[in-house]
């Protein structure tokens, strides 16, 4: 008597299937970018190309580290069906033409490349990046752009208390600082608060501590907690040199000051992981087994 | 079942990028709002000039000797600061967006209805993104009837 056999189908491979998340993911967050999907963005190539420079070398830099450990996020062996249902489900998400929509997948993958077991080291790193990118996109969306405008007046109360510091008198309502000296004003909006640097901050200081070969720990909180406060420093004498007078303005929003402030918001970005990955020294590494 | 699976990742890939081609092209914001808004106004028989103040719109209906004032604001707050420049006793203020008009500045009503806008475009509901801003109009009082007029049109739900 012949028995027939039914075949289970063989499952694609789970490094494979965390190859597929991370390129679907990729696509639609920098499809987002490049399209321009929010609503003031504009278009042509010029926007689309300021766009991308905008977003920022680290996320650059991140996407970079994320597909470096792509093909190891896994160990060798097939994918379970929850898993391929995950890849799919983010898939169906990152279709939205909103640039929330990556956001939220990178989220999922995220947290379930930090609590799958079956996932290695490189896997949790990627996922740590995954969880900063998710937070950057989330923070500088504009349903937290009320938020940031809280933070833009109390931006301007210290911008107003610097000015009479250094000895100008000045006005301050709401998120308006005039300079009294000569009439000069600027308004703080949501892009130019302090608060709105601080999730690319913390996106800058996992990737460089993951680049600098160590995932981070709890006692980098101070000096993320350092950083943070840099971070914010910097913005505010940004927002002095704004507000001195037009020619000023001119040359801090538009100018060459725009890249040194750049320079000196990326010197920080490096600087502080460098400074914390130093802080204590690493123990050194147990010899393995089988080596003198 | 590796092939179907592969044709199902890859699927999702093509479809991002023709969603992302083909659809949601930056919504009504390809139109600039302030000639959208005046065209508006002129089409409710309200004859507009420059203000001089800096965004505003002076407009002159018929029936009121008085001028009306309109102006467009960023829903999320950034420029409220404008609003201290109205005279609520002298006027009636409106606040007009997503086809729905109210007397006062209902900051969460309108960034739940900027939220539940999107939700419906990405969902293919309506055809274009809800604006980032709203558009405000200040109306004489000692011309009551402007009060009935249409304002949602302004700003329409799309």
């Amino acid at each position: 008597m012949s028995r027939s056999a039914i075949a289970i189908p063989k499952p694609i491979g789970l490094q494979e299937t965390g190859l597929w998340s991370v390129v679907i993911l990729a696509v639609a967050f920098w499809a987002n970018i490049l399209r321009g999907s929010a609503p003031d963005d504009l278009p042509g190539l010029a926007p689309m190309i300021t766009r991308v420079l905008d977003n920022g070398a680290f996320d650059v830099f991140a996407w970079g580290l994320i597909f470096v450990r792509s093909s190891r996020m896994f160990a060798a062996g097939p994918a379970s069906w929850a898993r391929i249902a995950t890849v799919f489900g983010i898939g169906v998400i990152a279709l939205a033409p909103v640039r929330l929509a990556p956001g939220i997948g990178l989220a999922i993958l995220g947290v379930s490349l930090l609590r799958d077991r079956a996932a290695q080291p490189a896997g949790r790193q990627a996922g740590l990046i995954m969880l900063g990118l998710a937070l950057e996109t989330l923070w500088e969306s504009r349903f937290l752009s009320g938020l940031h405008i809280l933070v833009a007046r109390a931006d301007a109360v210290i911008v107003g208390d610097l000015f009479r510091m250094i000895g100008i008198p000045a006005a301050v309502s709401g998120n308006v600082v005039e300079n009294l000296d000569n009439g000069f004003s600027i308004v703080i909006w949501p892009y130019c608060a302090s608060s709105m640097q601080l999730a690319g901050f913390v996106l800058a200081f996992l990737v460089m501590c993951l680049y600098l070969g160590r995932m981070p720990r709890r006692s980098d909180l101070r000096w993320l907690g350092l950083g943070v406060i840099g971070s914010i420093i910097l913005t505010e004498c940004r927002l002095v040199l704004l507000g001195l007078n037009e020619s000023s303005y001119h040359w801090w929003h538009e100018g060459p000051g725009i890249s040194i402030y750049t320079v000196a918001a990326l010197g920080l970005a490096v600087l502080v992981p460098v400074l914390a990955t130093r802080d204590r020294p690493q123990p050194p590494a147990a010899p393995s087994p089988g080596h003198p | 079942m590796k092939t179907i699976l592969r044709m199902g990742f890859a699927t999702l890939i093509v479809l991002t990028l023709l969603i992302q081609a083909t659809r949601g092209q930056r919504g009504d914001a390809d139109a600039d709002p302030r000639d959208a808004l005046v065209s508006e106004l002129q089409r409710m028989d309200i004859a507009t000039r420059a203000s001089t103040q800096e965004g505003t719109i002076d407009g002159q209906a018929p029936h009121c000797a008085r001028p009306l004032h309109a102006m467009l604001l960023r829903i999320d707050g950034a420029d409220d600061e404008r609003l201290k420049g109205l005279d609520p006793e002298a006027d009636q203020i409106r606040y007009i967006y997503n086809g729905i008009v109210s007397d006062r500045r209902d900051w969460a009503g309108v960034m739940a209805r900027s939220a539940l806008g999107s939700a419906s475009f990405v969902l293919g509901l309506r055809s274009s993104r809800p604006r980032p801003d709203l558009v405000v109009v200040s109306l004489p009082r000692a011309c009551p009837g402007l009060a009935t007029l249409d304002w949602a049109r302004l700003s329409p739900a799309g």
